[in-house]
């Protein structure tokens, strides 16, 4: 699924949750299913260490730490 | 000794000719473009620059004044070539004269200007800037491209902001000269590379500020020409000076510095991460509402259960025929009463609430189940409150209806009716009173007899013997 579709679930989550009729069960397990689709967002976008390296210029790839 | 000029028929005085001169350079000395070398530069206190102008063989002296001299970048070094644009100033009192300096600029700039400036036009009929051939930065981007040295603010910056708004982003440093010779070409050359492999999703090409020489290769055809065939969307970032490089404008975004540069490449990551944390922050807000309203409806209930058991057992009926009305009455005051005693306990509990919820997180687990499962059936559990208060009373009334027979019973049982019923009579003389004896009685006197099942008129003829 795509990031879009993820955090549409995520509010379509929060306005059950706001609803009055939605019973606490159901609100605990929309919440459970809302966590992990949260968790693996951030994780997409945050968790990630990211690699620096610099190309030389035959073409070959170092690693890069600023000096 | 005649002369033909009238000036001179009298000798002039001092202030005489120093003011003619003064009028004469005043009118035939204005607008001058002067090139020469800064020497013996001086700033007042006041913030004029003083200083001469000279060449090999001669030198002019020089003021600029300070609301001028403050339109300039910056202030000339000793030594450095310039142009200035003034006019010639007589001071009278000295007869000395001066350029008063309107602007300055390096010799050389002026030529550079209009070069750039006829370059710029040249690209722009080839239609290099259009505004329809710009590609738009991808909003998520998993490799950013930097061309631009490997040392200095600008690769530090550059590192620094996306490490800040998209950790997760990986960095390829094509890594080049930005100034002097040949840095065009190195710099053309690092862009058509990246071209090469398609790691990156965008490139940002700049440097840090610098004088304008230094910015110059950002300008050179074989950058412009690079940034134009680039497949590769291009953040032109070079610091400080807007649009002077043409880079500027044959790229697809203009940054105005590298800073602002990884800003823009990191602009797509940097919304969702705020999308996503507004997101999660009103879910959490969402369930924390919901739980704390449905525990305030739990101590609600149970408060208004203890309520109603109190007051149950202390009703004492006095008579079945008000039986319900007072239960009616005593259900409504205890609403009543209830309605202004519930903010209490909520107060406590949402501040035990409140610290349960912080202790925890926000994970919902730290409510227990069993718990939650019974704030979910509170319909239930009300009808089930109003049957326990209904049998409580029931039972009230039936203990009461019982007691009422059992009396009923007992005066029944004490009836003049019931003694009628075995055979025995009621006797009223004429006066309607009860005959207890003869004594009273004469003979003829009328009787009023009464039977279980009637009445009988009846006369005294004596007493039995």
């Amino acid at each position: 699924m795509s990031f879009e579709t993820d955090l549409k679930r995520l509010e379509t989550i929060t306005e059950k949750l706001k609803d009055e009729n939605t019973g606490l069960e159901e609100s605990l397990k929309l919440y459970e299913e809302a966590s992990e689709l949260s968790k693996k967002l951030s994780k997409t976008l945050e968790e990630v260490r990211r690699k620096v390296e610099a190309v030389k210029e035959d073409g070959s790839i170092e690693s890069f730490e600023e000096k | 000794m005649a002369n033909e000029n009238a000036l001179l028929d009298h000798p002039l005085q001092v202030h005489e000719i120093n003011e003619i001169i003064k009028n004469t350079f005043k009118t035939q000395f204005y607008n001058l473009a002067i090139e020469g070398e800064v020497s013996s530069f001086k700033p007042s206190a006041n913030g004029h620059w003083y200083f001469t102008l000279k060449d090999r063989e001669s030198q002019i002296s020089c003021v600029m004044f300070h609301s001028f001299n403050l339109r300039l970048g910056s202030r000339p070094k000793e030594g450095d070539k310039v142009v200035a644009i003034g006019s010639i100033d007589v001071y009278v009192p000295r007869g000395t004269y001066q350029l008063v300096v309107t602007t300055m600029m390096r010799a050389g700039e002026g030529d550079l200007k209009a070069q750039l400036e006829k370059r710029k036009a040249y690209y722009e009929a080839l239609g290099y800037f259009d505004m329809q051939k710009k590609k738009p930065i991808p909003e998520i981007v998993s490799c950013i491209g930097v061309v631009t040295a490997s040392t200095g603010a600008a690769i530090h910056d550059i590192l620094d902001t996306t490490l800040k708004r998209a950790p997760g982003v990986d960095i390829l440093l094509y890594p080049t000269l930005v100034q002097g010779e040949g840095a065009a070409e190195m710099i053309a050359a690092r862009i058509d590379q990246a071209n090469e492999v398609p790691a990156c999703d965008v490139l940002i090409v700049g440097r840090g500020g610098g004088s304008q020489e230094d910015l110059l290769p950002f300008s050179e055809p074989a950058v412009i020409e690079a940034i134009y065939r680039s497949e590769i969307p291009v953040i032109s970032a070079v610091g400080h000076e807007i649009d002077w490089a043409i880079s500027d404008y044959v790229a697809d975004r203009r940054a105005i510095t590298p800073t602002d540069g990884a800003v823009i490449a990191t602009e797509g990551i940097f919304k969702r991460r705020e999308e996503l944390r507004n997101a999660e922050e009103s879910l959490v807000s969402a369930l924390r509402d919901k739980l704390m309203n449905a525990e305030r409806r739990f101590v609600d209930i149970d408060y208004l259960r203890a309520l109603v058991k109190s007051k149950s057992d202390s009703i004492r009926i006095t008579s079945t025929g008000e039986l319900y009305s007072i239960l009616v009455k005593k259900l409504s005051s205890l609403e009543l009463r209830f309605a202004y005693a519930s903010d209490a306990p909520f107060t406590l509990l949402k501040n035990r609430y409140l610290r349960r919820m912080e202790s925890f997180g926000f994970a919902a687990s730290s409510l227990k189940r069993e718990s939650l499962s019974k704030i979910d059936r509170y319909p239930e559990k009300i009808s089930r409150l109003f049957e326990q208060v209904d049998s409580l009373f029931s039972t009230k009334l039936n203990k009461s209806s019982a007691r009422l027979e059992k009396s009923i019973s007992s005066i029944e049982a004490l009836s003049p009716m019931n003694v009628l019923s075995r055979g025995y009579a009621i006797v009223k003389d004429s006066d309607g009173h009860v005959v207890t004896g003869t004594e009273n009685l004469v003979i003829d006197d009328e009787l009023d007899i009464t039977l279980r099942g009637g009445r009988i008129r009846a006369t005294y003829k004596g007493e039995m013997r």
